[in-house]
Formats: C-alpha cells, structure tokens, sequence
C-alpha cells in the first residue's frame, strides 16, 4: 500500500531527479514510521497501513505544493538567463564588428545593412522590455516561496518573449555582418564568429526557458511574502497602468536620446528616429501588453489593486471565500489564461456565470468604475475596480 | 473549517517553534504538533515536508541524515535565521492576536 501510495505520489510530482527521490524517501519514512507507531499500539497491519497512507493526504495535493516550490525556483532562472543571452548576443555583434569592414564597407549594400540594424534594434528593444518585466516579477516574488500560477506563467511567457527578441536582435546583427563580410574579399574570422555567437545563445536562452517548468496547475502562495525595495519595478509597472498616455511619451522622450547616435548626423536627422521609437513604444504596448501583463487594467501585476472602497479584505465569490490575506493586501490577479470564456480575463458574477472583459477598456478613464470579480471556474480571483463597458 | 485550513500561513511558526526545541525529522514535528495542540491540529501529515522543504529553501532550517531509533532519518535543525524568524513572527502574532481579543472582547489567553 505504502508503495502505491508512493506511485501515486510520483505520478504527480513534477521535479527534478534528485528532489523527487528526496520527497519519496521522506514520505517513506513517515509511512513507515506511521506504521510502526500504529503497530506498537496494537493496530494490525493492514489497518495501521490504511490508517497511515489516509492520515498522511492525498497524493495529488501534497504533490501541488512540492511543484509550486519547484516551478518558482524555475521562474527566478528566467531572468538571469534571459540576461546572460543579452549579454552574449551584444557581446557577439560586438565580437564581429571588429571586422574591418568600415572602409570597404560598399555602397550598394548600405540599405541592407541599415534595415537589419533596424530590425535588430527593435528585436533588442522587445527583449529588454519583456526581460525586464520578467526580472520584476521575479524581484516582486523573491521571497515567496511559492509564487502564484499567474505570475509564473507570466515570467514564462515575458521569458519566451525576451528570447524571442533576442534571435531577432541576433537575426538581423547577423545579416548586417554577412552582408558587409560578403562584400569583403577577405572575410575576417572574427565576424563570423560573433555571428555564430549570437545565433547560438538567442536558440540557447529560448530552449532553456522553453524547459523551464511552469506547472500551471499547480497554485501558489495567493499572498506572497513583500518583497520591500525589490516590488520597485511592479510599482513602476503600476503607475504606468494608471497614466499609460504620459508614461509612453516619458518613454519615448528618455528613448530619443539614444536613438540619436542612429542619424548619425543631426538632431533634426534624429527626429524620425525619435518618432519611431515613440510609435514602437507604443505599438508594442497595444500589441504586446496583454501578453506581458502591462496592459490589463487591474487585472495584473503591480502594487496591490484597490477595491473603491478601498476594501483590501476578502470579496464573496459564490460559495467560495477569497481572502486578502493579513498585511492590508488583496490578492493579485493577471491576466486569466484559461477562463471559461476563452482566453483573456472575464467577469463572473456570483452565479459563477462568466463574460469575457475588453482589457483595453479597463483603462477607460471615462468608465464608471464598478467592483467586479473577475476569474473562472478553477481559479476565481479579484478585479477590484473594473468598469461596466468593458463587459463585452 | 478543517484545522488545515485554519492553519494556512501560520504551519510555517509553528515548526519553527517545534524545531526550536531540538533537531528532529518530519515524523516526529507532525507528532509534535498535534501533542502540543492536543489533537486540535489534526491535519494532513503530509502537508509538514512541503512546509518544511519552504522553509529549508529561506534557509530558515536545515537538514542532514542521522540515525534516529536505528534507523537512517532526514533530521531538521533550526538556523540561526529560523530563530530570528521565529521571534519576529511570535511578535507579529501577539500583536495581531492581542488586537484581535480586543475587538471580539475575549480575555487574551
């Protein structure tokens, strides 16, 4: 019994060799200590191991617990793998500009080489957003043990992201270089080297995230420990949610001074520059915004949303109880990957009814501001300030 | 509602406290446990190793094998971190709990 038991609990766990062995063996013990005890108190075996295996708890909830831990500590890597790729790609282009290009560099291939540049910029500019994003949900949860289901699905996804801009970024650094070495009668070792640096750690830091276990199923700390000084970045991220307008045009503003090095020329050369990166700032909010969780209203991450009333203690859902968790907290909610409604966050009323939510409107500054509970059937969790018209 | 769902977020403390009396293995924190709560806390004994693997991770306590009643055991000691931990959180709750009796006009224990 004790053995199927520790099957069952197999079965479900979803870590790494050696912690697994370590969680059965425990469990083992326990189970045989549990007998043993039941025993020398003149229960027959059969019953002692019944009563043991039930008293310990199901195999399928103790093993949540055990993933949850496992998928946090998975999250934190992320981040610094997403780093240590932009760092090598970076330091690959630079490895492979120190071909001595410049003076045979021939005209012909000068449009080529500037469109990659542009696309390798923006691919950069992508993974330092996502990246970032990540490293601040990690920050925020550096001393949760066990991080909640959303967040770590959303350092995920940030993670995918960043290593996706990342292969861009290294797509076009590489044409660039190919083109000039193309044009060179002596191609310099060094640029193909940077160029093979650069592709291999962008496909490297997206199969190791790629790998990295999220196990969404299994549900976290829904009131993380505070983070302190390291939550800056989630009120960052906040106080843009709350002014998105200024905080493009604060992003774009502090973005053209380095766009200027780009004109090469002048600063009224940089000016379409400048534009530009405005427009990629924020077109990449609109588009990307859902996906990195920057733009879902209070659905999301940040410092902790508020109900009107300013109430931060549990909301009825159903017959459920959603608490908020001691320290004047209310739990955090993101973006709802598996509503009942689609993907996207919804609203459910009390009769557990669902409706999708138009996230773009959650900002609406006009919007009547009314509580609403947003979730799905597995996982209610809290929008605390919503509006009517986003209600699809 | 069931003890271990009273107990959520206070299961941490309460092996610390356990722990802070002597080194001891998962078997012996969860009998500990429901002694000293004279069988109030009769929760899922499983649910102490994902306790106890939290807070080996803050490296709060730690663990080593050693023989215990002949037999080869995963042993918890407290850190020095679990200790200060511990009195931090004997703090919190007493205030918390003081605030509470308070407000439901109970005599504090």
């Amino acid at each position: 019994m004790i053995d199927r038991y520790l099957n069952e609990l197999g079965s479900h766990l979803r870590v790494g060799g050696r912690r697994r062995a370590r969680i059965l063996e425990e469990v083992r013990d326990h189970l045989h200590d549990a007998v043993a005890d039941r025993e020398s108190r003149g229960i027959d075996r059969e019953r002692a191991l019944q009563d043991a295996v039930s008293a310990f708890g199901p195999a399928d909830r103790l093993a949540v617990q055990f993933n949850a831990q496992v998928a946090t500590v998975s999250m934190r890597r992320i981040p610094f793998i997403a780093v240590t790729a932009g760092v090598t790609v970076v330091g690959g282009f630079l490895l492979a500009v120190t071909t001595p290009s410049r003076r045979a560099f021939p005209a012909s291939a000068r449009v080529g080489v500037q469109a990659s540049f542009l696309v390798a910029v923006l691919g950069l500019q992508v993974a330092f957003v996502a990246g970032a994003r990540a490293a601040s949900l990690v920050a925020s949860h550096w001393r949760s043990p066990a991080a909640p289901t959303q967040d770590r699905d959303l350092v995920h996804r940030a993670g995918a992201i960043c290593a996706s801009g990342l292969g861009v970024a290294a797509v076009g650094w590489t044409s660039a270089v190919l083109l000039t070495l193309h044009r060179l009668a002596h191609p310099h070792a060094l640029g193909v080297a940077g160029t093979v640096v650069m592709i291999a750690s962008a496909a490297t830091a997206a199969v190791l995230i790629a790998r990295q276990p999220v196990n969404p199923d299994d549900e976290g700390d829904a009131s993380p420990e505070r983070a302190g000084v390291l939550e800056v970045g989630e009120h960052l991220i906040g106080a843009a949610k709350r002014r998105p307008a200024p905080s493009c045009a604060a992003v774009a503003t502090l973005g053209a001074p380095a766009a200027m090095p780009h004109a090469e020329t002048s600063v009224i050369a940089a000016v379409p520059w400048g534009l530009g990166q405005a427009a990629a700032v924020v077109t990449g909010v609109v588009s990307a915004g859902a996906l990195l969780g920057s733009r879902t209203g209070c659905v999301g991450s940040g410092p902790r949303s508020r109900s009107p009333e300013g109430n931060s203690h549990g909301w009825s859902f159903g017959s459920s109880r959603i608490d908020g968790g001691s320290r004047d907290r209310v739990p955090r909610v993101r973006f709802v990957r598996r509503s009942r409604v689609g993907v996207g966050p919804a609203v459910v009323d009390e009769g557990g009814n669902a409706a999708p939510v138009r996230s773009d409107r959650l900002l609406s500054r006009d919007a009547r501001r009314v509580p609403v509970v947003v979730g799905h059937a597995r996982r209610p969790a809290l929008l605390l300030e919503g509006c009517e018209s986003c209600v699809r | 509602m069931g003890s271990a769902q009273r107990l959520k977020g206070h299961l941490d403390p309460l092996v610390l406290a356990i722990l802070e009396d002597g080194p001891t293995h998962g078997y012996g924190i969860i009998e500990e446990l429901r002694r000293r709560s004279r069988g109030e806390f009769d929760l899922p004994e499983g649910t102490v190793y994902p306790a106890l693997h939290r807070l080996e991770r803050a490296a709060l306590v730690t663990s080593t094998h050693e023989m215990v009643g002949g037999r080869d055991r995963r042993v918890y000691r407290l850190t020095r971190g679990g200790r200060a931990a511990l009195a931090e959180r004997r703090t919190d709750w007493d205030r918390f709990a003081s605030t509470v009796s308070l407000i439901l006009g109970v005599k504090p224990a």
